[in-house]
């Protein structure tokens, strides 16, 4: 069976742009959280949330395009920048066997907020004609594919907060299959706009630690009280192995195995015993073809609302049994937000470089144990320890769940 | 683009040749002086479908006017749209 391998990384966040800003704020534990600057926030529950601060739309993008797109299309469009320079494959113009396959949760809500105002105001012909195309969830995809002259798969796969996973998942597919030898794939979202935080809001998922907004955030910590919405994008340069090494590219991991499975309890609640993401995993791992033991570091979905961290600790036990204790589990939601249809990607990235840098990255502001939450959550600081293979999580509303594989790249 | 200059409600001439450069000139990422009465739209300017619709939206908006699609497609040059305009306000004047 072919074997996909990463070659090249780009991320644009909230702690970082480029992926070794973005991993040095991961390791020093430099939250990228704060006040919500991009609209006025006072009458929210929630303030605070991981803005991308820093983003020059005009290093990556055309004039033209970035006053015809939204802030997910311009991050993903910086972020296939930065992951091409990165691999340093240059991508041939008009090839088939070349695709783009990313994440996105909901698109350019932005601006549809924008022309709702003035649907209110003035009525229904004073609709932008770009609306459209802008506002659409594959519009990232569809900018990059035209922008590099991509002529193989194009898709965006929208499902919610595993929506990177599935789409890094079936890239590995396609890549298996022979339909691509090279695909970009990832996740993008940026849902910093008044109303659909708002809606965020209301539905009392996300963090009210306003006043501290760097230590708000707190995976599996006993006090931890919901997410902080994070934004950006991770794209991978994901090449078929005998196509990177053909080229001399440098490899940080192989992705090794997809797993997906959904949950039939309810639609914003994941099953109480964590049996749809242990199934999850456990699909991942048959497709890797990994032993239990082989899993050094798992990447967790870790969103820090109280359901959540419980749930994917019950499925964690319920898939590795008596080895869930010894395996270090972390999330580094706290550092960039949960970027929602990019967290899976982000989720990959970190689980990659734990790879590649032999270093396991520790949950920034874990400090009270939860009695429930009994597994090693890697307080304090990261560690070095080799690592074979790494696994990682991505959750989601609709109860669909999505686990990645990472590998040491066998030969 | 600014809404106080699309909203110059005027009919002199000149004054309707400069909104309708400053309008294609945002849209397409150019210079006012790069649009002339004899650029061609989509040959010489480089428009395509998006910015034409994006175009006939801020010129109805700043002259108040309605373009119907059939207008809208007979326009090739620059000069086309400042008739059409032309027409158009020169009519509402008579309504009064």
């Amino acid at each position: 069976m072919k074997k996909a391998v990463i070659t090249g990384i780009g991320a644009i966040t909230s702690a970082g742009i480029g992926w070794k800003m973005l991993w040095n704020s991961v390791i020093r534990g430099e939250s990228g959280i704060g006040p919500v600057s991009l609209f006025p926030s006072q009458r929210y529950r929630t303030r605070i949330a991981g803005e991308v601060k820093n983003f020059d739309a005009t290093l990556y993008l055309p004039e033209k395009l970035i006053d015809n797109s939204d802030r997910f299309t311009q991050f993903a469009i910086g972020a296939t920048h930065l992951a091409l320079d990165d691999s340093r494959l240059t991508l041939t113009p008009n090839r088939r066997d070349t695709g783009v396959i990313l994440g996105c949760g909901m698109g350019g809500l932005s601006f549809f907020e924008q022309q709702s105002a003035i649907f209110a105001k003035k009525g229904p012909g004073f609709i932008r004609p770009t609306s459209v195309p802008r506002i659409m969830t594959n519009a990232a995809a569809a900018h990059i594919a035209a922008l590099w002259k991509i002529r193989g798969p194009n898709l965006t796969i929208s499902t919610a907060c595993s929506s990177s996973n599935h789409a890094i998942g079936t890239a590995l597919d396609m890549i298996r299959s022979g339909r691509a030898k090279v695909v970009l794939c990832g996740g993008t979202e940026s849902l910093m706009s008044p109303i659909t935080f708002a809606a965020f809001d209301t539905l009392r998922v996300m963090s009210l630690q306003n006043e501290t907004p760097k230590q708000a955030y707190k995976p599996f910590d006993r006090n931890r009280d919901g997410f902080v919405m994070g934004e950006g994008a991770v794209i991978f340069v994901l090449e078929e192995q005998a196509h990177a090494h053909e080229r001399g590219a440098s490899i940080y991991a192989e992705v090794a195995g997809y797993g997906a499975s959904n949950g039939t309890y309810k639609i914003l609640t994941a099953e109480p015993d964590g049996l749809e993401a242990s199934e999850s995993m456990e699909s991942a791992l048959e497709d890797a073809s990994l032993a239990l033991q082989d899993i050094g570091y798992i990447h967790a979905h870790g969103t820090g609302t109280q359901s959540n961290d419980l749930s994917e600790t019950l499925a964690i036990k319920k898939t590795f049994g008596v080895h869930a204790k010894k395996i270090p589990i972390s999330s580094t939601k706290p550092i960039t937000g949960h970027m929602l249809g990019a967290a899976g990607a982000m989720g990959v990235l970190i689980s990659t470089l734990a790879i590649h840098m032999s270093v396991i990255p520790h949950t920034l502001n874990y400090e009270t144990p939860d009695p429930a939450c009994d597994l090693d959550y890697v307080p304090g600081q990261p560690r070095h320890v080799p690592l074979k293979a790494t696994l990682s999580n991505a959750f989601a509303f609709g109860s669909n769940n999505a686990t990645i594989v990472l590998r040491q790249e066998k030969l | 683009m600014k809404k106080s200059n699309e909203k110059n409600k005027t009919s002199k001439k000149a004054d309707v040749i400069l909104v309708i450069q400053k309008i294609v000139a945002h849209q397409l990422k150019k210079k006012p002086d790069q649009i002339m009465l004899q650029s061609r739209l989509k040959e010489d300017l480089g428009a395509e479908s998006l910015d034409a619709l994006e175009i006939i939206m801020s010129i109805e908006e700043a002259f108040d006017i309605q373009i119907s699609e059939v207008e809208a497609r007979k326009a090739i040059f620059i000069q086309d749209i400042v008739n059409f305009v032309e027409t158009e306000l020169k009519k509402g004047e008579l309504l009064g």
